[in-house]
């Protein structure tokens, strides 16, 4: 592991973490998704657990400024106010109004929030018909502000205008080229081609818009480019696409061809803010890690990361290291002058 | 043998040595063979899934690092027990945490505990004295008997007092000197610092020798003489008849009939010494290995005969109980609450009451408990929409079945071949007439009446043993 990942012309620099585990406010509960606007504002989307639900959207900025948290409770359906709104908060995703969709996987709901965390609305019927959802996980929204909605439970792909209704589907479960077995997360590239995390298969598939199948990156396996149940996928300005490896602890990089680059594997040497504060307020929890001999080591690694995004206007790929309740960052650099190698 | 005492005993093989089985699946061993069946739990084929890990995280995250909350750790393992392709493997963990017992309210870290869990599942079929060797550098129990705080210059004598009376001769078979000397071996066996658990939340703990502060000078223990080390404590332990009859009692305890509780073994004798005695001579002969002494009991007629014998333990009902009516084949939301029913009947996994484990047999019973295992039982049978209990009403319906004692009989039979003693049966038809026969033309109606026996049946005497 390195901080900085160099390979075919390419640089991935460590940039910092954000977050730490906590149940509210400044810190995550199992983040799973995550999406960021061009001016660096992040909503984070926290599954948690049963046992200390803490289901919500935090807003936060990418240099580590707390904002809001929203979407634990609200009117859903015109309901009364006390009502949870997510079951299994899986996807996020940000509309050109900066309007906040936050999927629910176990309801097959969408739920939107304005960019103030006000709820305004859910739509989503559960089924299988065309227009029916069945398992909402990954969200994302294409040039057209439509929304793209993974099926994971019947296996397929469907888009949506921003109001629910519906537009277009395709695939079907199975392990053949173009078919799926539980997909988990959604990404679309500079020309509209979607690309799809098949989790139970362990490989990416990318197909038109229209679902004819074009590619597949990975297979089973922990070795070069292969996957274990990958979970997020994103693509930046020059198709290289990142896949959140989730059983391997890691990403790997694929190019547009679907050969492997390389791999991160979480480089978080840095304690976030959010985590300083921790420290600071508990001076034995420092007393510990200064007794760590390889404190480093333990510390910066993905622990079962589920969901990332790549911000395509400030080049910046963001991962959401689940079980470490943080975000890593790394930029991709595009000015990188590799040094003389035998320094 | 007829058809059905081949299905009876094929379910009291996959009730001890796993969970239960559905009645497909009974059918589909039956036709395998006996032994088949049981090499095939003994060895199961690589390509078994161990259980659902992957769909469970993906949907419960939070049970990766439960940290200090255990109800995320027992339901992680819950659900392990339910979904698992190799059932003996999760039955053998179970049985070595209960030999083994360690405890989340003094470790506040079920992560390590489902890590001690994983443990058991790996070497829990092999050899004793290698299990021995990992329990003893288990970062879990190296915490929960305080070997990280055994040194050199201060000896601590919990872990090697335990490894001596409870993991492995029982007591008066070693002296409070073997008991020191044991103790001084194993100095400087303890955990690595770990990172804590802030920021970031849980990092895993693994073990470290530290040669500096281990206790390098002679010891005596057991009558042999030496600069011994913990491996060498092992050794000695392995080797000493005690050992042999102390393991092959708590197999025998668990797998085949209820024994006295562990403290009074010194003086009650073993409830089948004949068997007792064939169980020891297979683990001698086969260097302390597990698995040839469970091939041995599993085919035995000691074991065969043993049917309905030992009290389920309340990991055994609601693990049996949520296979039987396939509750929870899916990790869906309120998947919390199949970790916590086993507490609600005297047995919180991950947290037994104290390094003695359970007190098993008739203890697991009580008023409270009782009535925590009847309606946990009665909850689902009687709930006729679950997908296994519609399995299992459609056969009963498919079967023809009509008067109140072909209903109860059925109704026992899918239970896992319950043998009803005369007098509950009576009362149990005597019940059912009151409503006369089944009528199908009403075919939900039927059914609940069946679901309403069944209900009735968990609530027998005879239903609380497995």
């Amino acid at each position: 592991m390195a901080l900085n990942t160099i390979v075919a012309g390419r640089a991935w620099l460590y940039s910092h973490n954000l977050g730490r585990n906590a149940q509210a406010g400044m810190g995550f509960s199992q983040p799973v998704g995550v999406v960021s606007t061009k001016e660096g504002v992040l909503y984070v989307a926290n599954r948690s657990g049963e046992q200390n639900p803490s289901t919500r959207i935090s807003k936060c900025t990418i240099d580590q400024e707390f904002i809001s948290e929203f979407g634990r409770k609200g009117p859903v359906y015109g309901g009364n106010d006390n009502v949870q709104i997510f079951t299994w908060l899986t996807g996020v995703a940000v509309d050109k109004d900066e309007n906040v969709y936050g999927s629910d996987e176990w309801k097959s709901q969408i739920s939107i929030f304005d960019k103030e965390g006000e709820y305004l609305r859910t739509w989503g019927e559960k089924g299988d018909d065309p227009g029916q959802i069945n398992g909402a996980a990954g969200i994302c929204f294409d040039a057209d502000d439509n929304l793209w909605v993974v099926n994971s439970f019947n296996s397929r792909i469907q888009k949506f205008t921003k109001d629910g209704q519906y537009l277009s589907g395709f695939g079907e479960k199975g392990d053949l080229e173009g078919q799926m077995e539980m997909p988990s997360g959604i990404s679309l590239d500079a020309e509209g081609n979607v690309y799809v995390t098949d989790w139970g298969n362990s490989r990416v598939q990318k197909f038109t818009p229209e679902g004819q199948h074009l590619l597949t990156f990975g297979h089973a396996g922990t070795g070069a480019g292969s996957l274990n149940h990958p979970t997020g996928v994103c693509i930046d300005n020059d198709g290289d696409v990142y896949v959140v490896d989730w059983m391997n602890e890691r990403v790997v990089i694929y190019d547009k061809e679907a050969r492997p680059l390389t791999y991160l594997y979480g480089d978080a040497v840095d304690v976030s803010d959010w985590g300083k504060m921790s420290l600071d307020a508990n001076p034995d929890m420092v007393k510990r890690r200064n007794q760590v001999s390889d404190m480093v080591d333990q510390q910066r690694k993905f622990r079962m990361p589920m969901g990332c995004f790549f911000d395509r206007d400030n080049n910046r790929l963001i991962v959401a290291d689940t079980n470490r309740g943080r975000l890593q960052v790394y930029v991709k650099d595009y000015n990188y002058q590799d040094p003389q190698f035998n320094l | 043998m007829s058809h059905k005492d081949d299905l009876a005993l094929m379910s009291h093989l996959m009730r001890r040595a796993g969970f239960g089985a559905s009645r497909d699946e009974l059918e589909q061993k039956v036709a395998q063979g006996y032994e088949a069946v049981v090499e095939e739990l003994l060895s199961p084929p690589e390509e078994l899934e161990s259980g659902k890990m992957a769909l469970m995280l993906r949907y419960h995250p939070s049970f990766l690092l439960p940290g200090g909350n255990p109800l995320s750790g027992q339901a992680n393992w819950m659900y392990q027990m339910i979904s698992t392709q190799k059932p003996l493997e999760e039955k053998i963990a179970l049985f070595w945490h209960q030999v083994f017992a360690t405890g989340n309210s003094k470790l506040d870290n079920c992560d390590q505990m489902l890590e001690q869990i994983k443990m058991f599942r790996q070497y829990g079929l092999g050899s004793y004295k290698e299990l021995l060797v990992q329990i003893s550098k288990n970062p879990a129990m190296i915490f929960w008997l305080d070997n990280n705080e055994n040194h050199r210059e201060a000896v601590n004598e919990n872990w090697g007092r335990e490894l001596l009376e409870l993991f492995s001769m029982g007591v008066s078979n070693y002296t409070e000197v073997d008991v020191r000397e044991a103790s001084r071996a194993f100095t400087g066996w303890t955990i690595r610092a770990k990172l804590p658990r802030q920021p970031y939340g849980r990092y895993p703990w693994h073990f470290e020798y530290r040669e500096e502060d281990h206790d390098d000078g002679d010891k005596t223990f057991l009558g042999e003489s030496g600069n011994l080390n913990g491996e060498d404590i092992i050794d000695i332990v392995v080797q000493q008849p005690a050992t042999a009859r102390f393991i092959c009692r708590h197999l025998y305890n668990f797998f085949v009939a209820d024994e006295p509780q562990v403290p009074s073994w010194t003086i009650e004798p073993a409830r089948d010494e004949e068997a007792l005695d064939a169980m020891i001579a297979t683990f001698e002969e086969n260097n302390y290995e597990i698995k040839p002494v469970l091939r041995m009991m599993f085919n035995s007629e000691f074991f065969k005969n043993a049917r309905f014998s030992k009290i389920k333990s309340p990991a055994e009902v609601v693990a049996g109980t949520l296979k039987m009516v396939e509750e929870f084949q899916f990790p869906e939301p309120g998947i919390l609450q199949i970790g916590k029913e086993p507490s609600y009947m005297g047995q919180a996994i991950l947290d037994p009451p104290s390094v003695e484990g359970w007190h098993t047999g008739t203890e697991w019973i009580n008023s409270g408990s009782l009535l925590a295992r009847v309606n946990f039982v009665a909850d689902r049978v009687a709930n006729t929409e679950l997908p296994g209990m519609r399995k299992i009403l459609d056969l009963i319906q498919a079967e023809g079945v009509k008067t109140p004692e072909q209903m109860v009989d059925a109704a026992a039979e899918h239970m896992g071949f319950v043998e009803l003693n005369q007098e509950t049966r009576q009362q149990l038809v005597d019940n059912a007439k009151s409503d006369g026969d089944l009528d199908w033309s009403n075919e939900a109606a039927a059914k609940q009446r069946l679901g309403e026996i069944m209900a009735l049946i968990g609530a027998t005497t005879e239903y609380q043993f497995g």
